[in-house]
């Protein structure tokens, strides 16, 4: 992945119910602030956890934007220090843990699209079903 | 208005559909799945950065404690290898029973219990046939149960064996023969192996299908083939769907309701289609049918899990839990993917807001291809068709719901077809139509210019190839974005391709168009074409335009309040007074700072498209992806709330940053 991509944590303070699926944040807050400093959300958790992408030399006046996130190396171990993750947040942390491993990101390396046994499979039929 | 291009936040609902044991999806393998997805949708972003592109995701988890699989088959209590396809059929009249050959495997059935297959099946082919040949223990390609003589034959390749089921059936000694010289009459490539074979009840007579022809045997008459044979089964079995016509993979006549039974696998599933011979040897109505589950195999499970999170079945089920998801995270747009191991048609489709990945077997984790895959369905769920031979796909079908555009890439008509997304899941690479499909084509990080006509009462906005009509009021007009190609009679290629500026002219009702050093010249009351004589050099035909602008402006905009056309350029501009010979007014170019109030300072340093809106009597500027208005009535100054994005403030989807 990109160097100059981030893990945002976000303060939700608002306990575990307001960081559930469907609750809201104040987000426009956040996205204002990010893109004030000119930096965009790459994933987005629904909740407090975003990676995201900062310009050379602006993490500090985006921290200074949104006082009590926190910005850190993607790859950053930091399940045990968030409080009351919730599935999905837990889960968007799994992920992207296992993306940002060695062994991942080296077989991501060597693969070369459409040599999977479910590639050359798909290209065996119409995957389109538009019956919604 | 729905955004339909693949821009800004898009919502991604990752939805897991398990059940206890076989089905169960473990944590590890929703991690593995996220990751994947995160990591394959990355990648296609990457493709157009100026699509401001990011995913947001939303994960739900969904087991449901007592699915049944295949409930609702049409030949219940089947395997899923028979329910995608079978090699054989036969109806053994000795046991009142069906058999199905797949494989190494067989399936008995009971007509006598539902139609259902009985317990304990599917059972091997060897050790359970006594006698069969090893190579037709691995597989047979059709079975026939022969009322002339109560004996069962199997068929494999060019060769035969007779099962005596009165005599323990056993296969009978002499066995295996060819059926060269011991099925007198059969043509060459009929004797070389057949697909299906039949009794007739009707009328005692043998069939015996290979490819689109068939045979009829008379066992009364020396088994010779009758005369006349073979024949198309085009034309002769009335009814038969193409498909069936095209071939057959088993038959068999069901003695219990005296109906003859085709089945053919279609490249999803495993169908069939049911002919009454006491009815002109129609096909039944409503045929074919699959012999387990078609599509519908996602309704069984897909519309519980809706259910179990609180939504409606179907397509409103789908709708309703896609906004749930994309109100959730604020996206613009949202779809859902459903990962699940349970029986589905094909193993990875998209339609409408759902995409659909199944591991049939085994675990997620050693499907290393979920983010190309994913990749390739969510080109699907912004308008991208597919572009390989197997999809059918056509040169000349359009596609995309943003913009349109032919299908170029296809590839059986394509000149050079490449290797890209929708063509070999290739995440790094889209072919060229595929950007228009997905609305990369155009209106992505600017604006090229705009005008408003007179003539029509119409507002335009020009990007690359494309442009935006509105009517009063600031409506869209349905069908765009248009090309201009086409649209706009004797554009040169050029200009076809992209404008840099574009004006009114009150002066002479003409449209004038800009694209590097030279123009065009519009005229709308004589069908909107180019005026004769046109590109002209903008230089010694605009007097009193500075070199700078000579070659080349970026925005024009006529002015109604003082009837003066102004050209921006960089940081700067020039006002042109039509009276006055279209000479530019003394005293330009001046700078856009301190001359135009109110600019912010990435709009004084230039402008993209400037354009004047009779029906509010204000000018807009239009800079990167946002624009602002200017009220000329009040000082010329720049209304407070602005700039704005363009993004759905002008009626479309457009990348906000």
């Amino acid at each position: 992945m990109d160097g100059n991509q981030k893990l945002l944590v976000l303060e939700g303070g608002e306990g575990p119910q307001g960081r559930r699926l469907g609750a809201r944040l104040d987000r426009s807050k956040v996205f204002t602030a990010m893109a004030a400093v000119g930096a965009r959300v790459r994933h987005d958790s629904g909740g407090r956890l975003m990676v995201i992408e900062v310009p050379e030399g602006a993490e500090k006046a985006l921290a200074e934007r949104l006082p009590g996130a926190r910005l850190l190396p993607v790859d950053a171990d930091v399940k045990g220090e968030i409080a009351d993750l919730d599935p999905t947040e837990s889960l968007f942390l799994d992920a992207l843990k296992l993306r940002t491993s060695d062994s991942f990101r080296e077989a991501k390396r060597r693969r070369k699209y459409g040599e999977t046994p479910e590639e050359q499979l798909l290209l065996t039929a119409s995957d389109v079903r538009e019956e919604y | 208005m729905a955004n339909e291009r693949m821009i800004n936040s898009v919502s991604v609902g990752v939805v897991y559909v398990d059940s206890p044991g076989t089905f169960a999806i473990s944590n590890a393998e929703k991690t593995h799945i996220l990751a994947e997805i995160q990591d394959g949708l990355d990648t296609v972003a990457t493709n157009e950065p100026r699509s401001n592109l990011s995913w947001a995701y939303s994960t739900l988890s969904v087991t449901l404690p007592n699915f049944t699989p295949w409930e609702g088959a049409n030949w219940p209590g089947l395997t899923e290898s028979f329910y995608r396809r079978m090699d054989a059929a036969l109806w053994s009249d000795t046991n009142q029973k069906i058999y199905f050959f797949n494989g190494s495997e067989y399936i008995r059935v009971d007509p006598a219990n539902g139609w259902r297959a009985d317990p304990g099946y599917p059972k091997p082919i060897a050790g359970n046939w006594p006698g069969f040949p090893a190579s037709f223990a691995s597989s047979v390609d059709a079975a026939l149960y022969s009322d002339a003589n109560q004996k069962i034959y199997f068929f494999k390749g060019s060769e035969y064996i007779r099962v005596d089921p009165n005599n323990g059936w056993n296969v009978d000694p002499g066995y295996p023969k060819p059926i060269a010289g011991n099925w007198p009459g059969f043509p060459a490539d009929f004797a070389a192996g057949v697909d299906a074979a039949l009794w007739s009840y009707k009328n005692t007579r043998i069939y015996f299908f290979k490819g689109s022809e068939y045979i009829r045997v008379d066992p009364n008459n020396g088994w010779n083939v009758d005369p006349g044979y073979p024949k198309p089964i085009t034309g002769n079995w009335p009814g038969f769907p193409a498909d069936f016509a095209q071939g057959v993979d088993a038959a068999l006549w069901a003695v219990p309701n005296q109906k003859i039974y085709f089945f053919k696998s279609n490249r999803f599933y495993n169908q069939y289609i049911r002919v009454d011979a006491n009815n002109g040897w129609n096909v039944d109505p409503g045929y074919p049918k699959p012999v387990g589950l078609g599509w519908e195999a996602e309704d069984k499970w897909r519309d519980p899990a809706l259910a179990q999170l609180g939504f409606p079945a179907g397509g409103d089920g789908i709708t309703q839990l896609t906004q749930f998801f994309q109100g959730g995270v604020g996206a613009q747009f949202g779809y859902i993917v459903f990962f699940t191991k349970m029986p589905t048609a094909w193993f990875a489709y998209a339609g409408g807001l759902r995409v659909v990945m199944r591991r049939i077997s085994g675990s997620f984790t050693s499907w290393t291809s979920i983010d190309s895959v994913l990749g390739h369905e969510t080109g699907h769920i912004f308008g991208a068709p597919d572009e390989y031979a197997a999809s059918n796909c056509a040169c000349t079908s359009m596609f995309g719901k943003f913009f349109t555009a032919v299908n170029g890439n296809c590839d059986p008509c394509a000149a050079n077809p490449v290797i890209c997304l929708m063509k070999g899941n290739n995440l790094t690479n889209l072919c060229q139509w595929t950007p228009a499909h997905i609305g990369w084509e155009a209106f992505l990080d600017n604006i090229d210019d705009g005008l408003y006509a007179d003539t029509n009462d119409k507002l335009y906005i020009f990007d690359g190839k494309y442009y935006l009509r509105y009517s009063p009021g600031f409506a869209l007009d349905p069908g765009y974005p248009k090309p201009i190609a086409g649209n706009w009679p004797g554009f040169p290629a050029s200009f076809a391709d992209g404008i840099d500026a574009g004006l009114w002219a009150e002066q002479n009702q003409k449209i004038y168009f800009f694209k590097g050093s030279d123009y065009i010249r519009v005229d709308p009351n004589n069908g909107w074409n180019v005026d004769p004589g046109y590109p002209k050099p903008i230089a010694g035909n605009w007097p009193g335009f500075p070199a700078s602008f000579a070659a080349g402006v970026e925005a024009a905009l006529d002015s109604r309040p003082n009837q003066k056309l102004y050209f921006f350029k960089g940081s700067q501009y020039i006002r042109v007074d039509p009276k006055n010979g279209w000479n530019v007014d003394p005293g330009y170019p001046k700078p856009i700072a301190g001359n135009w109030p109110g600019f912010p300072a990435d709009f004084a340093a230039g402008v993209d498209a400037a354009l004047w809106a009779e029906w509010n009597q204000r000018i807009y500027f239009f800079k990167g992806t946002r624009y602002l208005r200017v009220n000329p009535a009040a000082n010329w100054s720049v209304e407070g709330g602005y700039p704005r994005d363009i993004n759905i403030n002008w009626r479309i989807p457009f990348p906000t940053a």
